[in-house]
């Protein structure tokens, strides 16, 4: 930008001595320099080695000085626009916040054609001011604006390793029907570049994105899960019914968490004896009975089934629980809720969720803490029994 | 001059055996009755609490919770062993 304007300003200056000077010689010629475009190309040549009015050295500024200007100007552009990479984040951020793209402006925004790209950013920001109040994040006025404002709460939790706060966002009243009838079933490869995160969806399950996910929860008056990815669910329930199952995926990004080894034993002790349980993974309102499967570590995942009993009554229900521990974090799958019947159906399930999932390289879990980066102020062991 | 005589089946002579095995391990669990175990189910579950009954059917176990104590049984079926705390 800086640049962009000491260019423009030596040029407007070498462009006004320019005019002065022939202006010296021939008044009729120095109004013809000023008004019309290349009439300095008659003045340079008609003065052209006159000591008082030649004129070749201020072309010769003005030209520089505009490349400079001209240089400058296409930089800030590049710069509005990002980088290629920063331009998928920013799709993908688009494509997570539920914001509908036509496929062309999506290849502009993604193009090399800056103009192109602001003016698909500038048609989707319109768009998105003239839907109903749609809860994504993208309400900058115009198209570079647009860019950067999608791309930074990617930036921000990509390089906080603390829970991201949610923004502020307009309450929208639906019904869970409503709510269920507007969720997009993702199936295949989901990929968050922010966390460094491909799941590949099975087969049989769809995802529902976190802001589809938001509306559900927000439906039944339930809290929003700052932590929350998405939802996974089988093809064959049916999502408006809201005693449906479903799996959990949320990002936990605290930073590298510890392992050692896990007696079931002494976790159970551990998880009893802890009175004022501070759960990081998402369990049912209830007290611990036990663990219907003990915690196992196998390679960087984590799985285990707790028994719970409801708050108020006697009703038990099972909690299964699978983590993939990545460099910055662990990704949590969870069914909260289910029934003890169920145990082998829910906690296949998640294993085979975590067992799907896979971070990008350079994301994945070292076994010994990374000498750069956060390390999370718990243990796997702690993350288990809900200490902190 | 009389036969050799034959070697014991061993189908039949381990079908005492298991039963005593049985016999031996109702008795080791229903010795600790009154006291704190851990249970390990066949499929890895474990869950601590005070023996309150062992029967051929089912063990139970006083489970304190942070608000109540839960009677909680497993069947014992399912029940890999039980040790003491």
């Amino acid at each position: 930008m800086k640049l962009m304007l000491i260019g423009y300003a030596l040029s407007l200056g070498f462009s006004l001595l320019m005019v002065v000077r022939v202006w010296r010689a021939s008044t009729l010629d120095g109004v013809l320099t000023l008004l019309l475009p290349f009439y300095f190309i008659v003045a340079m040549i008609k003065y052209w080695g006159e000591p008082d009015h030649d004129i070749r050295f201020f072309v010769l500024g003005t030209l520089v000085s505009g490349g400079i200007a001209y240089y400058g100007a296409t930089r800030v552009a590049s710069e509005a626009m990002g980088t290629p990479e920063q331009r998928q984040a920013m799709v993908q951020t688009l494509r997570d916040n539920g914001v509908k793209m036509t496929p062309e402006q999506e290849q502009a925004l993604l193009g090399d054609d800056p103009a192109a790209a602001a003016e698909a950013a500038r048609q989707i920001d319109e768009q998105y001011a003239d839907s109903d109040g749609d809860d994504a994040d993208f309400s900058a006025s115009n198209g570079t604006a647009t860019a950067s404002a999608a791309a930074r709460p990617r930036d921000a939790e990509f390089e906080n390793p603390r829970p991201v706060a949610v923004q502020e966002r307009p309450a929208e009243v639906l019904s869970y029907a409503e709510a269920a009838r507007r969720a997009v079933f993702n199936r295949g490869r989901y990929t968050r570049d922010a966390v460094g995160v491909n799941i590949e969806v099975p087969s049989k399950f769809r995802l529902i994105n976190a802001t589809d996910a938001r509306r559900l929860d927000q439906s039944r008056g339930r809290s929003e899960d700052p932590r929350g990815l998405g939802w996974i669910i089988h093809e064959r329930l049916s999502l408006a019914d809201p005693d449906a199952w479903h799996v959990n995926a949320r990002w936990h990004s605290d930073g590298w968490v510890g392992t050692s080894a896990l007696d079931g034993v002494a976790l159970l002790e551990s998880a009893l004896a802890n009175k004022t349980p501070v759960p990081q993974v998402l369990v049912s309102p209830g007290e611990l009975i036990g663990y219907a499967i003990a915690p196992q570590l196998n390679g960087s995942v984590l799985d285990w089934a707790e028994e719970r009993v409801l708050v108020n009554s006697d009703d038990q229900v099972v909690d299964c629980h699978a983590i993939r521990l990545g460099r910055r974090g662990v990704l949590e799958f969870s069914i909260v809720g289910m029934p003890v019947k169920s145990l082998a159906l829910c906690q296949e399930t998640v294993r085979l969720l975590a067992a799907r999932a896979s971070f990008l390289p350079g994301k994945e879990y070292p076994p010994a803490a990374p000498a750069e980066g956060l390390r999370a102020p718990y243990t796997l062991a702690a993350l288990v029994t809900h200490a902190r | 001059m009389a036969a050799p005589a034959a070697p014991p089946k061993p189908a039949a002579a381990a079908k005492p055996d298991k039963k005593a095995a049985a016999q031996n391990d109702n008795d080791t669990v229903a010795s600790l009755v009154g006291q704190r175990v851990a249970v390990e189910t066949r499929q890895h579950g474990v869950y601590i609490g005070t023996l309150t009954a062992a029967s051929r059917e089912a063990i139970t176990l006083l489970i304190p919770l942070a608000s109540r104590e839960l009677n909680y049984s497993l069947p014992r079926s399912d029940v890999a062993a039980v040790t003491a705390r």
